[in-house]
Parts: C-alpha cells; structure tokens; sequence
C-alpha cells in the first residue's frame, strides 16, 4: 500500500547538488514531479503562488540548511509564518550535509520539520521517508 | 824696680846707692828684729799717749755725746792702733768708737782727731776746719805751738807739748799734771833736738867707718852701674812706646770730651724726664685719692657680704634640710623612673608589635589586591580564551561542514556513474572511479572526524554511567567483527563513574577496536578490561579509578609513546592497518575533558596497556 508523491520540491543553492538530488530521485518510481528552488526566497515565493493555484503545490520539501542569503532556519523562520492550508499537508525534511547534534536538536524545536536525514540522499533514504511518514504516521526515527 | 827711679838717670843713681848703704848698715848692724819690737811698743805707747790726753782734758758738752768718738786722718796705722785699744778702755767713762776720714772737709761728729804730719796735711787749714766744733787736735811731728797737742818722736820714747791758748780758745780743760810733763817753751824743745843730734854724731862716726867698707863695694856697684845702663837703653825704648801710648791717651781723652757732650745731652733728656715724671705723680695721686675712694666701697660691701655671709648660712641650713627631703624623693622617683621605664619599654613593644601587625596587613592587603587582580585577569583570559576556543570550534565545525558538503555531492555522483554507466566504461575508466570514491569517502571520513574532534568535550551534560553497561553495549555493538576477528573480550567488574555517556562510549569502542585492529596477522585478539581505585599521590582525599585496557597486539614503540595521542597520526600505512589516525586524539580529548589522564606501557610485539584514570 504505497502512495506516489505527486511534487517534490528541492530547496538548495547548490547547483551539483540539485542535479544529484533530482536524478536520485527520478530513478525512484514513487515520486513524480520535482521542483527546484535554488534559494530559500524563490521556494517561499512558489508555495505562495502554489497557494493561488498558479503552480503545483509540494507534498514534500527537502531543505537544506546551509544557503547563502535566507538559510534553512531563516526559511522556517518565515515558512511557519505562512497559512496552515498551505503547510498542514506537506512533509518537510531537513536534508544536510550536517551530522552536528545541535541542529539536528534544534530541528527539533520546529513542528513543522518532519524529519532530518544527512546528504548524500540515496533511494534508501527515499525508502525509508516513504516507508516512516506515508505508511507508518507520526513515527519520528532518530538517526 | 819702681816707677819713679825711671825719671832721670841721676836722681836714680844716687838713690839706688843710698838704699843700697841703708841696707849694707842695717844688715852689718842686725838690728832689725829689735827695731820692730821697738816700732811695735810705740805704736801701743802712741795710743796710751792719745787715750790719756783725752782722759786729761774736759769738753765744754761733754754732756751732750753718750759715746766718744776719735777720728783719724788719712791712711793711718794709728787707726787700727787706737781702735785695738778702745776695745779695753772707756774714756771719760764713755765707750769709745774709732773713725778715719781721707780729707779734712769729712771731718765732723768727733770729739778727739789724730794726724801725723807724715801724711802732709795742712794744720792751719785743719784747725780752721774743727774751729768751734768742741774737737780736740793731737798731732804728731808738727812744728812748735801749731797745734792743739803736738805729740814729738824722741828717740825710743815720745814727748808732748800743749798750746795752752789755742785749748782755752776752743774751751777746753786741761788738767795740770798734762801741763806740768808738756814741754813748755821753745827752748827746751831745742834742748831736746841737740840731745839727739848728739846721739846722731855718735852714729856719724859710726857711719865714716862703715863708709870705707862702701867704698869697697862701689866698685861692685860700678859693674852693676853698666848693667844698668844697658836696661837704660831697654828703658829709653819703652820711653817711646810711652810716648806713642801717650798720644792714644790724648786721642782717648778727646774721645771722653765727646761724651762728656753727649752726657750733657743726656742730662737734658734727664731734665724732660724729671718733668714727665711729675706729671705721672700727679695721675698717681689722682689714682690713690680713686683707690681711698674704693677703699672705702669695698668696706660698704664687705659689710654686705657679711650679711649675705649670714644669710647664706641659714639657707645652707634650709639646703641642708631640703637635700634629705629631696633624698626621700630621689628614692621614690628612682622607683618610679624604673616603673616608667618598665612601662616605656611595653609601650615599645606594642608599639612594634602593632607596627608589625600593621605592616603585615599592609603587605596582606597588597597580596590580596595582586591577588585579586591577577585572578580578575586571569579570569578575563579564561574568558578570552573560552571565546577563541568556542571561535576555533565554530570555525572547524564550519570549515568540515562546507568541505564536506562537495565531497558528499562528489561521492553521491560517482555512485550515480557508476550505476548507470558501468557497461560504457572499460577496466581503466572503472577503476578510476572506484579510486576516486575511495578518496572522497576517506576525506569524508576525516571531516567527519575532525568535525568530531571539535565538538568533543563540549558536551556539560554529565550522568552516572555504568562502565559494565556501556562496554557490554559496546561489545554488542562490534560484535560482527568480534566475531570475524575472533577477539576475546574479558571484562571484569567496572564502577559507576560520573562522565558523558556518548563520549565514554567512544572512548571505550575506540580503544577495544584499536585492541582488535592492531594484532599481528593470524594473532586471535584477547582484550581485558579491569578497573582499581587508587588514592592520589597529591591529595590523600582525593581518590581516582583507573581503567586498564590490556591486549596482544603488536604494541607501541617507546618513542610514538606521545606521538599516537596526536591528531591524524599514523605509525603504519592505510594498507596494513586502516584507519583516520585520529582515534587516540579523540580518546586524550574525552579523557581530560573528564578531567582524568590517560598514558600507556606497550612492549612492541606483546601488547599495550592503556591506563585511564577518572576521578572517582
């Protein structure tokens, strides 16, 4: 009983990395659409487009931390500032190169951050993600 | 010889004959003995002759003079006679005195004055000069009636004659039986002059006799006569030498009239001091009338002082008095002085002892201050230093974090190649990118560790861990290569100490690995872990466990023995031994983030102990 993730959206300012990231996740069969913003700021501008229906609104989000201009944090700063119709049905996972248990304690801190997993991402990780936040609800694994 | 004889040659001659016949007649006579004693006998008789004239004859003031006193006149013998004489006899029931006087001007205070006619003075002019004076003149060998008695040499004997006027003039009393043995007149002094000059024809004939036996002897004296003549000739050269000393005579009596003008001169100087020392009388007088004057100050304060005399002696009393009551007092104030002295000598002392104190507080105080400051300082590098520390830390955990962010990229996109390209590329291009995997995840692997490395022994949360619960944890944990390896673990029985739990962990797995990792090939590892409290060395309170993780590895050489505890050391290559070289560095940084110490005793080819000390 698996479901297909309809739009994925990609928020880092790395380009290599994007590339990555996307083919990882277009070699993987459950997800369908991936959209990359390559700034905090231009993701925040599409979901708010998305929200007027201009554009495909993300079911999940990778974020990652380190970005020049708005980092991570500051995104999440300004992303729970942002209508809960557009957030409550979007699982938004932390994706860093970053093992440091500070952040990962301060991802803690955000409701709304559903998971933290480290780069690089593989279709393990997409397994897992699938397996944890579609099939099982609310079943947080620590890394 | 005499003087005289040198006049004239003549007179000489004649002389010197007449005293040569003298003497020829007195020797052949030999009469000289009793002509002394005859000599001798008239002298004494002279003197009786002067004593009884006197005694003969009354002074008009014979009442006036107590003593009778004789003079003489001119170098008389008869001085000593008479003066031998009045010794014995008085006269006129008088003592008798004997005076000569050399002139007749001396004459004065005499009742009686002898003269000899011998000595040629002048009896007119003598009796002018006694005239009124009450003096009596006898003379001797003067003319008849020229004197007052006139007392003549007779033969052997003497006679005497008296001007009877003269005596009445000068008031004398002549008694008669004087008068009555005088010769009286004249005549019968001529009697007495042939009656001797009989005597003397006698002698004459004598003489005629003796005159032949001269004649004989001129002859002789003839001879003598040429000596003499020749000591005339010796004489008249004298004569001239006197000449000449003459002229020095009159050259020195000119010299003598030249002083006698300086005498003058002096004379008058004389004079101006006889004025000057009138006038100094004057001054001396004028001083004398002052000294009376103090005189008579002196006796005023004499007065006084024998008042103040008396006073004085009543105050002595009173000093008297006062000294013992001022000994009494001396007493007390002795004791008093040793007392005060006593108390001087505490008050010293306090005084030194507060000084001290107060200097040690002083230099307690200081000490405290510097102390202060240096801890305020040293507390200010602590917090300095914190900061760096915290800086350096954020800094190595950025720069492992930017760095590993391509690496994971690099490592994802080979995997990626390696996926989906695999039958494109051929052995070569193969094995290239399984290198290039390689290298980035073993550069992963650093950053990983040293991202590690900076956030170790950061961690504040320390708890109670159970060593036995976390080292079974551990061996649950390795136990795939455990079992690989064939290790043996012995674990005895291990305390609860007081740390952070992951970093013990850590500690723990790094150093059991490393047990199992650094074995010989085909050696089966056999790990023991034991644990002892031990005492500190320093502070017998204080008390530590120590950890001991021993295995049969390959051990450590004596000189890696600091080196193995660095960073990203390694002792032997990736091939034989993999690994970062950072495991004993993380294992030093928890243990003294623990605030224990860690050190090891190894024999290469045996094994290595590793000692780990916590605080208990």
């Amino acid at each position: 009983m698996t479901k297909t993730i309809e739009c994925v959206l990609l928020i880092d300012d790395d380009v290599a990395t994007n590339f990555y990231n996307k083919r990882v996740i277009d070699k993987h069969e459950k997800f369908k659409e991936i959209v990359i913003a390559n700034s905090a700021r231009k993701a925040l501008f599409y979901l708010l487009e998305s929200s007027l229906g201009k554009c495909k609104k993300p079911s999940i989000i990778f974020l990652d931390i380190n970005m020049p201009g708005m980092n991570g944090w500051e995104f999440l700063q300004e992303y729970k500032e942002l209508d809960e119709t557009i957030t409550h049905d979007i699982k938004l996972i932390m994706l860093t190169t970053s093992n440091s248990i500070d952040d990962y304690n301060k991802s803690l801190t955000y409701d709304l951050v559903n998971d933290f997993i480290n780069k690089p991402l593989s279709g393990d990780l997409l397994d897992n993600l699938i397996e944890t936040h579609y099939n099982v609800i609310n079943n947080r694994k620590i890394i | 010889m005499n003087a005289i004889f040198y006049r004239s040659n003549q007179f000489l001659k004649s002389t010197i004959k007449f005293i040569l016949i003298v003497l020829v007649l007195l020797t052949s006579i030999n009469t000289k003995a009793q002509e002394e004693n005859n000599e001798q006998v008239k002298r004494l008789q002279r003197s009786i002759f002067i004593f009884t004239f006197a005694q003969q004859i009354q002074w008009e003031n014979s009442e006036s003079f107590n003593t009778f006193k004789i003079g003489v006149l001119g170098n008389d013998r008869t001085y000593i006679d008479l003066k031998g004489l009045s010794q014995k006899r008085k006269i006129q029931n008088k003592k008798v005195s004997v005076s000569r006087f050399n002139a007749v001007k001396d004459i004065n205070d005499v009742q009686l004055l002898y003269v000899n006619k011998q000595l040629s003075f002048d009896i007119d002019y003598i009796l002018s000069k006694i005239s009124g004076k009450n003096i009596l003149l006898i003379s001797e060998d003067y003319n008849f009636n020229s004197s007052m008695i006139n007392i003549v040499n007779v033969g052997n004997s003497f006679e005497y004659e008296i001007n009877s006027e003269l005596l009445k003039q000068e008031n004398f009393k002549v008694a008669n039986a004087l008068k009555a043995s005088a010769v009286s007149n004249s005549q019968k002094w001529k009697d007495l002059y042939q009656a001797t000059e009989q005597s003397l024809n006698e002698v004459k004939k004598e003489n005629e006799q003796k005159e032949k036996i001269i004649k004989t002897k001129e002859v002789l004296i003839k001879t003598k006569d040429e000596a003499i003549n020749i000591q005339q000739e010796k004489i008249s050269t004298q004569d001239s030498k006197l000449d000449t000393f003459k002229l020095k005579v009159s050259k020195q009596n000119q010299s003598i009239n030249e002083l006698g003008d300086l005498n003058l001169l002096q004379q008058k100087k004389f004079e101006e001091k006889l004025v000057l020392e009138r006038k100094l009388n004057d001054t001396i007088k004028a001083q004398i009338k002052l000294a009376n004057k103090q005189k008579e100050a002196i006796e005023s304060s004499r007065l006084k002082i024998d008042e103040q005399t008396k006073y004085l002696k009543t105050q002595s009393l009173e000093i008297e008095n006062n000294k013992l009551i001022l000994k009494s007092k001396e007493e007390k104030i002795k004791r008093q002085q040793t007392i005060n002295y006593l108390l001087g000598f505490l008050v010293l002392l306090t005084i030194i002892g507060g000084f001290l104190m107060y200097k040690n507080y002083r230099t307690e105080k200081k000490l405290a201050t510097a102390l202060d400051e240096k801890n305020k300082a040293i507390e200010e590098n602590s917090k300095l230093i914190k900061a760096k520390n915290e800086e350096l830390e954020q800094f190595a955990y950025i720069a492992s974090h930017d760095l590993k962010e391509p690496l994971v990229t690099i490592s994802g996109l080979i995997t990626l190649l390696q996926e989906d390209y695999d039958p494109l590329l051929d052995e070569t291009g193969k094995k290239t990118l399984e290198y290039i995997s390689k290298s980035s995840d073993r550069m992963k692997d650093l950053v990983d560790a040293l991202l590690d490395y900076s956030r170790l022994g950061k961690t504040k949360e320390h708890t109670e861990v159970n060593c036995n619960e976390l080292v079974n944890t551990i061996k649950s944990d390795l136990a795939n290569i455990i079992e690989r390896t064939q290790s043996t673990l012995n674990i005895n029985k291990l305390p609860i100490v007081e740390g952070s739990q992951v970093e013990l962990r850590l500690l723990f797995q790094n150093l059991i690995s490393n047990g199992i990792k650094f074995v010989k090939p085909g050696v089966k590892p056999i790990i023991e872990i034991n644990c002892v409290k031990k005492n500190d060395d320093n502070d017998k309170s204080k008390s530590f466990w120590e950890f001991s993780i021993k295995d049969n590895g390959i051990g450590i050489a004596e000189k890696h023995k600091e080196k193995i505890f660095s960073i990203f050391q390694r002792l032997h290559s990736r091939e034989e031994y993999e690994g970062t070289g950072i495991g004993l560095a993380h294992c030093k940084r928890i243990i003294e983030a623990h605030n224990g110490r860690i050190r090891l005793e190894s024999e290469v080819g045996i094994g290595t102990t590793f000692y780990i000390s916590i605080p208990a």
